[in-house]
């Protein structure tokens, strides 16, 4: 438990104050400036590629910024980079009478960890999305991909950046908007432009719950600067630690926040959007809904760690959406065909790891794990790219095969592998030790069943190294076989023939997918390396964890200075009894088991892309449950019957009720005025001497009033 | 409730009034609008009878013959305004509607109000209506010298405007006959005048007195300010003004030829008393500035029946101020006018500037349109020359 | 002995009291009204109206006697000057008026009517 720290909050911000660098402000306005630059672009109709490198070199240097900011960052601290005031009111002096929101930002090492993979790899997906989105150039359309896609990384600058919930609010809707706009990028098809809606409705949810929990916390704690609420819960944290107990609101805030991060990172219930998010392009997928924008669920409770950590009910209630969304979510993955959709899955189930960790209180695994899954998913995902563009938008499984034969293709496989290996936690790679941290803590914390997580979670782990070798096997070994998808027109710039099957030769990636494959072959494999890096902190990300407000937490009742060296000692203690040794093999055992499991079922007796004998055979021995993994649990239409079909008959009734109740109690007031001037209007007839008549008589009467009242 | 009339006999007259007011109206065909009037010149003749007869029976003697006749000029020619078919013989009975009013106004003193109206309503805006009524009138021909336009033969809803303009009348005057609690003026309206606003003569006389080293003039008091003594008894009927309910006390005291009283202040009131005892016991203690003989003569003593005010506190003497430097009504109403309401007077001279401004370009707006017409019926003459040229 | 005097005392020998001039005063206002009601001729209404303050004229002036106090009388005098200003603006709208329809009938004027 090593980011359980007893130096407080307050005394490290007030330590913290560096040397302003308004440099930094360059990291998110680089991208707002070719958000703007491509949309100009887009006016002007350029069908170049100059918006793609325009974004490519802006995110570029954006990186390059951030990188040299960390580097020149001392590690602890914070810095606060004033750009403008945004808002400020106030209505009294006194504690709470103000309200403040400054376009600022608040860059502490949690900060950095995050802002680093997120340019590092938006950079990195832009270039591939230059050669990716190459068939839209004529229409225009890949300017405007641009623009949203550099418009994202401002977005998310704004999120991990802010320096108030505001800010942060900002930059969440900001995230959640571009998310929309890219997965309706292709907003000619119904299924897209169903699924952005989805998604949009989906985190309007999410998004209420975290716009209720600013609003509380700003009644609770004055303020929605991050300095002045880290302050308040320094002092929180003084009081609990000295036996005293948190008010019910303070509670309050983060189950309100949760239901946030549920929503953005697709956690149980709210998950459903992410999987149909896939209708957007692969570059999208592999940016916003797998490696950086659905993470933004994790980086806010991580931000707000102390405050979770004040009410043990919210970090079980965390723990366990994330547990059971990770095992839901592996259970659909293992049925899917459509390869991106397993990627999909397999996304809701780490981010539902990463959740189970917040939740046992090892952010720093979290973190962690947020960071290779950024590499490793992305790898993914990009390679389901290559196949999906190479091969005119086929993604199922049963219609590719032996892909890694045809020449070409041999990066993209080799990307493949190392992608499905960390994914699936084989021994040494970046996955593996990230989900270590994770399934051992679940061991160590006490918490309401976090054993039986734990195990659930090993589970799950064993499930996830199965779908995605299902997946590599299927598609990358096998005999040679593959058909071309819908997409196929048989475009002019592709020499080959139009129709399909024989007469189709796939299109093998260019230098710029290869490229940044390679690239992140080498980063997924390269991010094991910094858990051996600041061994103290588990790890470079742990340190990174701890240096920031996430690592300042204290739970009621629990953690005093004995029990935690009492724990130590602990650790040091036989095999059996330090969940952290003995997961390495626990979890190496199940993985390994998982892949054989895939080989076993999937490659043996293999004749042609669609037939796997045993994995037919066994599908139909687990008839219904396979079918109903395959149709994922029938969520959606467990949705719609219950919320969807309800919600759309109270409308329909509400509809009623306004066309004949509320309308016609109008519309009878207003006809009420109408029949009284049409009687009135008569005494109107614009003669001058009938309206002298009126006020005569009317002087007269009130006379005689005042006479006879007097 | 006590009335100063007897309420059915008022509100019978008006009644009555009334009915005759309504026959009296102009209507087609039978014309009984001379009977009309009868009946309305009887009601108020009723009406203003028995009020002569108050007076009468109150012992004050025969009523005042000039209110009467006035009044019922004025009223009669008043309906005539309103009845006579012809607009130029309406105005006419307006001017002697106006002229019996000026006449109500000398009999309230108000000398300067009297020649005002009848110069400016009789002699300057009567003009106007008479030409106006003029212009607005077709030039009559020999078939249409008798005959009257519509608008003007016809009255439009005679009772219905009669039976509003009467029955505000019967509020109006029984209010007024049972007189309204809180109607009264403040006491200070009825206050002595401060010396400041009377004319210079008076402070004239009072300084060719030369007793201004021994007393200072204060105020002045109207005679008629006896009446503000007894202002709780009068308040009961305030607007009952005759004798048995205004008893001037000083007034009576001044006698014959003084219109009012100066209030004088001792300069030196602790020594006043003393000073004036030894003047009038004829000694002139030593040390002692004696009183001047012409202040001692102004003083009032016992015999006179004025109250001795040098008891009061501080003591002050009053003395009278002869007719002879009495202010008259025009004076008044010029110190008045200029005094208290410079502001008034001239915001009344700006808004007779802007009528002015304001008729001329009404007037300029109808030679425009005359023009105008002028101008068409030019060009269409010049056209048909033209087409009988060709 | 002045006009001034000798008038305030006729008034009180006659027996005629405030109540004698204000009922005079109303009775003018009344047949004002009347004949503003009634009477169609847009010259003979204005006319009335200035009867109507004639009658306010009278009971000002009375009042004033009453309270010895001038101010009475010269609210008159703005009385006056305030129906002189509209004497000229009234009857050049008549005039004016006059021209636009060729008659003097106030119920042709009726642009009002709703």
């Amino acid at each position: 438990m090593g980011e359980i720290a007893n130096i407080t909050l307050a005394a490290d911000t007030a330590a913290g104050a560096a040397a302003p660098t308004p440099w930094l402000l360059l990291i998110p306005l680089l991208p707002l400036l070719s958000a703007v630059l491509c949309g100009v672009y887009r006016a002007l109709g350029i069908t170049t590629k100059l918006p793609g490198y325009t974004t490519v070199l802006l995110l570029a240097v954006s990186f390059v910024v951030t990188l040299s900011g960390y580097l020149s960052f001392g590690g602890h601290g914070v810095q606060i980079v004033h750009a403008f005031e945004w808002i400020n009111i106030s209505w009294g002096d006194g504690p709470g009478q103000s309200f403040t929101a400054n376009f600022s930002l608040y860059i502490d090492s949690l900060t950095w960890l995050w802002m680093l993979f997120v340019t590092g790899l938006a950079t990195l997906i832009a270039l591939y999305s230059t050669e990716y989105m190459a068939d839209d150039q004529k229409t225009g359309a890949y300017a405007r991909y641009f623009s949203f896609f550099s418009l994202f990384v401002f977005a998310m600058s704004c999120l991990v950046m802010a320096d108030n919930l505001l800010l942060l609010y900002l930059g969440w809707e900001g995230v959640g908007l571009c998310s929309y706009l890219l997965i309706g990028y292709h907003y000619g098809k119904d299924s897209a432009v169903a699924a952005a809606k989805k998604a949009f409705i989906v985190n309007r949810i999410g998004d209420l719950g975290l716009a209720l929990g600013i609003m509380l916390a700003f009644v609770h704690f004055g303020s929605i600067e991050y300095r002045e609420i880290f302050a308040r819960i320094a002092e929180i944290q003084t009081t609990v630690a000295a036996g005293g107990s948190v008010a019910w609101q303070i509670e309050a805030i983060p189950l309100l926040l949760m239901v946030g991060a549920f929503g953005k990172s697709a956690q149980l219930p709210l998950y459903v959007w992410l999987p149909d998010a896939m209708e957007g392009p692969t570059p999208v997928s592999a940016l916003i809904h797998a490696a950086t924008m659905v993470t933004a669920g994790v980086y806010l409770i991580a931000r707000f760690l102390p405050i979770f950590a004040l009410n043990p009910t919210a970090l079980a209630i965390v723990a366990w959406v994330g547990g059971l969304t990770a095992l839901l979510a592996a259970t659909i993955g293992m049925a899917q065909y459509d390869i991106k959709r397993v990627m999909a899955y397999s996304t809701v189930s780490q981010l539902g790891y990463m959740f189970l960790g917040l939740g046992v209180l090892t952010a720093a695994g979290s973190a962690y794990h947020v960071f290779t899954h950024a590499f490793f998913k992305a790898t993914l995902f990009l390679s389901c790219g290559a196949v999906m563009h190479g091969f005119a938008g086929q993604l199922d499984l049963r219609r590719l095969s032996g892909l890694g034969k045809i020449p070409g293709w041999r990066v993209t496989t080799i990307a493949m592998l190392v992608g499905c290996l960390c994914l699936a936690g084989f021994p040494g790679t970046s996955g593996f030790f990230s989900k270590d941290m994770i399934l051992a803590e679940a061991f160590v914390t006490a918490g309401p069943g976090y054993r039986f997580l734990g195990w659930m979670a090993i589970l799950t782990a064993g499930m996830t190294a199965y779908y995605s070798f299902r997946v590599f096997f299927r598609v990358f070994l096998g005999p040679v076989e593959y058909h071309a998808g819908e997409d196929h027109h048989g475009d002019d710039d592709h020499e080959h023939d139009d129709g399909h099957g024989h007469g189709f030769h796939p299109h093998a990636p260019g230098w710029a997918i290869n490229t940044v494959l390679l690239a992140l072959i080498v980063g997924s494999l390269a991010a094991a390396a910094p858990y051996f890096i600041d061994k103290e902190h588990h790890g470079w990300v742990g340190g990174l964890v701890h240096g920031s407000t996430a690592g300042h937490i204290v739970t009621p009742g629990v953690h005093t200075d004995a029990e935690h060296a009492a724990e130590a000692a602990e650790h040091g203690a036989g095999f059996f009894d330090d969940p952290h040794k003995w997961m390495y093999f626990a979890s190496s055992a199940v993985g390994i088991v998982g892949i054989l499991l895939a080989w076993v079922i999937h490659m043996t007796r293999r004749t042609s892309a669609a037939s796997a004998p045993i994995a037919d055979a066994l599908k139909a021995r687990l008839t219904p449950w396979s079918t109903l993994a395959e149709k994922k649990w029938l969520v959606d239409e467990l949705y719609d019957a219950l919320l969807r079909r309800p919600l759309k008959l109270l409308s329909h009734i509400f509809y009623l009720l306004d066309q004949f109740l509320v309308d016609g109690v109008i519309d009878g007031l207003g006809a009420l005025p109408r029949l009284i001037g049409r009687s009135l209007r008569p005494s109107q007839n614009g003669v001058l001497q009938s309206y002298a008549v009126g006020m005569g008589g009317g002087l007269a009467f009130v006379l005689i009033v005042v006479w006879v009242l007097s | 409730m006590s009335m100063i009339l007897s309420p059915v006999i008022l509100f019978a007259g008006l009644a009555l009034g009334a009915l005759g007011v309504a026959v009296a109206m102009p209507r087609r065909g039978v014309n009984p609008q001379i009977i009309g009037a009868i009946i309305a010149g009887t009601a108020v003749g009723l009406v203003l009878i028995a009020l002569g007869v108050i007076g009468v029976r109150s012992g004050e003697g025969l009523p005042g013959v000039f209110f009467y006749v006035f009044a019922l000029t004025g009223l009669g020619s008043a309906l005539r305004v309103i009845t006579h078919q012809r607009p130029v013989y309406a105005a006419l009975y307006f001017v002697l509607t106006i002229i019996s009013s000026a006449g109500l106004f000398l009999l309230l003193a108000a000398e300067f109000m009297t020649f005002a109206i009848v110069i400016i309503y009789a002699g300057a805006i009567l003009i106007t209506y008479l030409f106006v009524i003029m212009l607005a009138t077709e030039a009559p021909t020999e078939e249409t010298l008798e005959a009257l336009s519509d608008y003007d033969a016809r009255s439009r809803e005679p009772i219905a405007a009669t039976l509003v303009g009467f029955t505000l009348l019967a509020a109006l005057s029984g209010m007024l006959a049972a007189g309204v609690p809180g109607l009264g003026a403040p006491e200070a309206s009825r206050g002595p005048i401060a010396l400041e606003r009377m004319p210079g003569k008076v402070q004239n006389f009072i300084a060719a007195l030369g007793v201004g080293d021994d007393v200072m003039p204060a105020a002045f008091m109207p005679a008629d300010l006896g009446a503000g003594l007894e202002t709780a008894a009068r308040r009961e009927v305030i607007l009952g003004w005759n004798r048995s309910h205004s008893p001037v006390v000083l007034s009576r005291a001044a006698g014959e030829g003084a219109i009012g009283f100066i209030q004088l202040v001792p300069r030196d009131p602790d020594s006043f008393r003393a000073r004036l005892d030894a003047a009038r016991a004829g000694e002139r203690p030593a040390g002692v500035r004696p009183l001047p003989a012409a202040l001692v003569e102004l003083l009032p003593d016992e015999s006179t029946g004025l109250p001795a005010f040098i008891d009061a506190d501080p003591p002050f003497v009053m003395i009278r101020l002869p007719v002879s430097v009495a202010p008259t009504n025009i004076e008044t109403v010029g110190l008045t006018l200029v005094g208290e309401h410079p502001l008034s007077l001239e915001l009344a001279g700006v808004i007779l500037l802007l009528a002015m401004v304001g008729a001329v370009v009404l007037a300029r707006k109808q030679t425009e349109i005359e023009e105008a017409r002028k101008a068409a019926v030019d060009s269409r003459l010049r056209l048909g020359g033209e087409g009988g040229a060709a | 002995m002045t006009m001034h005097t000798v008038l305030a005392q006729a008034e009180l020998m006659g027996g005629v009291t405030l109540f004698h001039y204000l009922f005079v005063s109303a009775t003018l206002f009344a047949l004002g009204v009347v004949g503003f009601l009634s009477r169609r001729n847009l010259i003979i209404m204005f006319l009335c109206t200035e009867l109507m303050f004639q009658g306010a004229g009278l009971a000002l002036i009375a009042f004033g006697r009453y309270w010895m106090n001038p101010s009475g009388e010269v609210f008159v005098i703005f009385v006056l000057t305030v129906a002189a200003a509209e004497a000229a603006l009234a009857l050049a709208l008549v005039a004016y008026l006059y021209r636009r329809k060729n008659t003097l009938d106030a119920e042709s004027w009726a642009e009002l009517a709703g």
